[in-house]
């Protein structure tokens, strides 16, 4: 049950109404081992692994189907299709900067470039445009590029693709507890595989189109022309235009592999023998030390790949919301 | 034992009294709101829908007052940039846009229709409910739909049409867009028969003024109705509903007190006083409800209107581009006469440097309205839209007799009303001899006058929300190329300077892109609308 909104031609602008049926299948499996026991030692080890596929079944048609405006900068397009996974998203290929006056020449499949031909009839060069006739920008040296897919020198919903997925492959986790005596050392990690992240921490922290504070990866950004791109930096970003948000597209510059497995949880912890507790009115005593989210690997560049995939419609996007803290936790058991 | 049997008594005693304080519990409808059934039963339930239906509309003024004005050249960006609307101004029509939001207007067309379809269970049902009265609710309904429609036929050009009720969710709630054509087609059909058959009265009150301005009356429906056979270019139809609402007697042109006479060269000189002036302010703009008056949304200090962030506020969106004003009103005058009224239609609209129309509340005073002042009323239709509609619709009959060249004499006639009738606004504003129209030796050529009475809809109707559709309505005469140089010439002032040429391409280039996108909400909500095609990304436009 979700509040859709409605066509507003109606009078109004949402009502009460079943989306969807979500059909989830998968498979999961556990385990549990003890590879080696003797009278002081016990190791064990447990394991979870997932797959799940989402699918959606008999969308109400009230629900909207497609969301994101690609013209906007930094708004991905979202689909929901009868019996197709959910999660992707879809935008521009980001090819790096303009260098110079000469790259923003729209050219042809075969490099050629495009022409329009003036009243006397001669060729003229024409530059790559933004969303023609609609918007019609004229991209210029230091903006962003997009792949003109199809080669027709306009960057436009017909150049948006594919760009990546939230769901994970696989999920799950592991750990190992190793046990000498009275001591137990327990450990437990947990991790995803394959699923992608938008960061738009990055996206707001390197947009350069108004007044909030950026990311000091904008020093990057590109200043004047390079006539030889060799000279070029290779990490160069686009240059800073205020109030227009050509140079931050929803594209894959701004999408990660957000696989990453972290060290959850290490438990250290000692029981306190029985036999020395009689004389305390106590019948079990233990002591332990806890350590959380001690450490994370991964490739992805914002502060935290783990970000909330809850809602199946529209999730994957890192805000950076407070990333995991490093906990410790000093415990006592006592039971009387 | 004993005591146990009787404690079981009395919990079937309790039980019996539980179960029959519920009678009524196998109700199926719900209990925290009215069903359709049980609202509409009597006479009151339809006023007070009626009440309903004008409260929505006064919702809808800060679009219309902005689809009317934003888009044209007569405003600049005031103290505060509005990004919205600096995206038009750089060329960008994006559909999330929310300045073309379309959800108020719709929630009042559908009040309309609920009303239209529903009213007559309570006339059913409720037998001191005549049928006239019911007529006279339904009529008002119709009109006010007629009026939205026709707001959004002109911003948007083809849009979806219902003319029934959405009351619950068992409807199919798709809908595709129906062309301009179509609804206008419509409208002129509804006002048509609610005129005709007399179901819209003439007048709601011997004394109350506001009820018959703030009631959508005949005269305001018929208003209506020739601004849209203006709309579609059919002007004798129009040149005759204008000649209706004229010949009413309901109402007059506000009058200024004249003064001050010279006589230059043999000439008699009348022109209006300052203290004229303030009371036109005054009584058209701060009071409202007019004599010129014929149909306003009404407010006051408890519903007040939308626009004090638009024109009042110190962070106001909007102020005059007064630079370009003097384009209208050159403060020129013939050598030899002293005025101190000159063109007050200038002064009454820009003033002390703000929209004076909205921001003011007395003519000589500049204190701006603060936000519980915010009482004016929005005035839909006014007389001197009558007498610049008849106008134009005079000027195009002549133009086209004069294709014929022997009816050269009629075309004469038909021009010289149409100046008749310009002069009448301009010599109660006291206009300059600089803007008048130029004849040759007293005859009149139909171009320069067609120009000449968009000019005098510009002077006439500065701010009121017309400016962008008078322009629209010229440039798009026969087939949106002959007259596009009207739409052209207002871009170097709608667009900021580096944009201006890529716009006028873009209006050159379709039609469809005179109107705006529809709302990208409901493109993704509605999967039968279409998007204009000129935004579509499609290549078809």
């Amino acid at each position: 049950m979700n509040k859709l909104s409605i066509p507003t031609h109606t009078g109004y602008s949402s009502m009460g109404y079943n989306a969807a049926t979500m059909e989830n299948k998968g498979w999961e499996v556990q385990g549990y081992v003890v590879p080696f026991k003797n009278k002081d030692w016990t190791i064990s080890a447990s394991f979870n692994f997932a797959r799940n596929d989402n699918r959606m079944e008999d969308i109400s048609e009230y629900y909207a189907q497609e969301s994101g405006d690609w013209a906007t900068g930094g708004s991905y397009i979202t689909m929901i299709k009868e019996g197709q996974p959910l999660g992707s998203f879809y935008g521009f290929m980001y090819d790096g900067v303009y260098l110079n006056e000469d790259e923003t020449i729209a050219r042809d499949a075969n490099g050629k470039k495009i022409v329009t031909y003036t009243a006397a009839g001669n060729p003229q060069d024409v530059k790559m445009r933004f969303n023609y006739p609609a918007d019609g920008y004229e991209f210029q040296p230091g903006d962003a590029r997009y792949k003109d897919i199809n080669h027709d020198g306009n960057i436009d919903a017909q150049d948006i693709v594919y760009l990546g997925n939230f769901m994970p492959v696989l999920t799950g986790g592991f750990g190992v507890n190793v046990k000498y005596k009275a001591w137990t050392l327990s450990t437990f990690f947990n991790f995803r595989y394959g699923n992608d992240v938008v960061n738009m921490a990055k996206l707001n922290m390197e947009k350069m189109s108004g007044f909030d504070n950026q990311s000091k990866a904008v020093l990057r950004r590109w200043r004047h022309p390079y006539e030889d791109a060799s000279q070029a930096p290779s990490n160069l970003l686009p240059r800073a235009i205020y109030g227009q948000d050509y140079n931050y597209l929803a594209s894959d510059r701004f999408v990660e592999d957000g696989s990453f497995i972290r060290f959850k949880q290490l438990t250290l912890k000692y029981t306190v023998p029985r036999e020395k507790l009689t004389n305390f009115f106590i019948s079990d005593a233990s002591v332990y030390v806890t350590m959380q989210n001690l450490f994370c690997w991964t490739n992805y560049t914002g502060m935290d790949p783990e970000v909330s995939v809850s809602n199946p419609l529209n999730s994957g996007y890192d805000n950076a919301a407070s990333p995991r803290s490093k906990e410790y936790w000093l415990g006592v058991n006592l039971t009387f | 034992m004993k005591r146990n049997k009787i404690i079981v008594g009395l919990l079937m005693v309790v039980q019996l009294v539980g179960f029959s304080s519920c009678s009524d519990w196998l109700e199926l409808y719900p209990e925290n709101t009215i069903s359709r059934k049980d609202y509409w039963k009597s006479k009151e339930d339809v006023a007070s829908a009626m009440t309903g239906i004008y409260q929505s509309l006064r919702s809808c003024t800060q679009q219309l007052l902005i689809w009317g004005e934003f888009r044209a050249d007569m405003l600049i960006p005031g103290t505060t940039i509005l990004v919205n609307w600096d995206d038009m101004r750089r060329g960008e029509y994006a559909a999330t846009n929310s300045l073309f939001a379309w959800g108020t207007l719709y929630t009042c067309i559908n009040n309309c229709n609920m009303l239209i379809d529903y009213a007559p269970m309570a006339y059913e049902n409720d037998n001191s409910f005549t049928e006239a009265e019911l007529h006279e609710y339904q009529g008002q309904a119709i009109a006010i739909r007629s009026l939205l429609y026709f707001y959004l036929v002109r911003s948007f050009r083809d849009v979806p049409m219902t003319l029934n009720a959405y009351a619950d969710n068992s409807q199919y709630l798709m809908l595709a867009k129906s062309t301009d054509t179509e609804i206008l087609d419509q409208l002129v059909t509804d006002l048509n028969q609610v005129i005709n058959d007399g179901w819209i009265p003439a007048n709601y009150s011997y004394t109350d003024v506001a009820q018959n301005k703030g009631y959508i009356t005949r005269y305001a429906a018929q208003t209506l109705l020739a601004d849209i056979y203006l709309w579609q270019e059919q002007y004798e139809l129009c040149n005759q509903v204008c000649d209706q609402v004229l010949k009413s007697g309901q109402y007059a042109l506000l009058p200024i007190a004249q003064g001050f006479v010279e006589t230059l060269e043999g000439d008699t000189v009348y022109y209006a006083e300052p203290a004229g002036v303030s009371e036109y302010y005054y009584n058209m703009y701060v009071e409202g409800n007019c004599v010129e008056s014929i149909f306003e949304i009404q407010y006051d200090r408890e519903n007040t209107n939308p626009f004090f962030s638009v024109f009042c506020s110190a962070n106001c969106w909007a102020k005059p581009n007064t630079e370009h004003l003097v384009d209208f009103f050159t403060p020129t005058l013939r050598e030899g006469l002293e005025r101190t009224v000159v063109d007050m239609r200038e002064n009454v609209a820009s003033r002390f440097g703000s929209v004076w129309k909205w921001a003011g509340m007395s003519y000589d005073d500049g204190t701006v309205r603060s936000t519980e002042d915010m009482d004016n009323n929005f005035i839909i239709y006014r007389l001197a839209q009558v007498y610049l509609m008849k106008a134009e619709a005079l000027a195009q009959m002549g133009i086209a007799a004069g294709e014929d060249a022997k009816t050269t004499p009629e075309e004469q006639t038909c021009y010289q009303e149409a100046y008749a009738l310009c002069q009448a606004l301009r010599t109660r504003a006291g206009a300059t001899e600089t803007t008048d129209l130029e004849t040759n030796n007293g005859l009149i050529n139909g171009k320069s006058l067609e120009e000449f009475i968009l000019l005098e809809e510009a002077r006439e109707f500065l701010y009121e929300g017309k400016r962008w559709y008078d322009v629209v309505r010229n440039a798009k005469r026969k087939d949106y190329t002959t007259n596009i140089g009207y739409l052209l010439n207002t871009v170097p002032y709608s667009v900021i300077a580096d944009k201006s040429y890529s716009m006028q391409t873009k209006y050159k280039k379709s039609p469809y892109s005179w109107y705006f996108p529809c709302p990208q909400a409901d493109i993704e909500n509605n999967s039968l609308l279409e998007q204009n095609p000129f935004y579509a990304g499609s290549g078809e436009y």
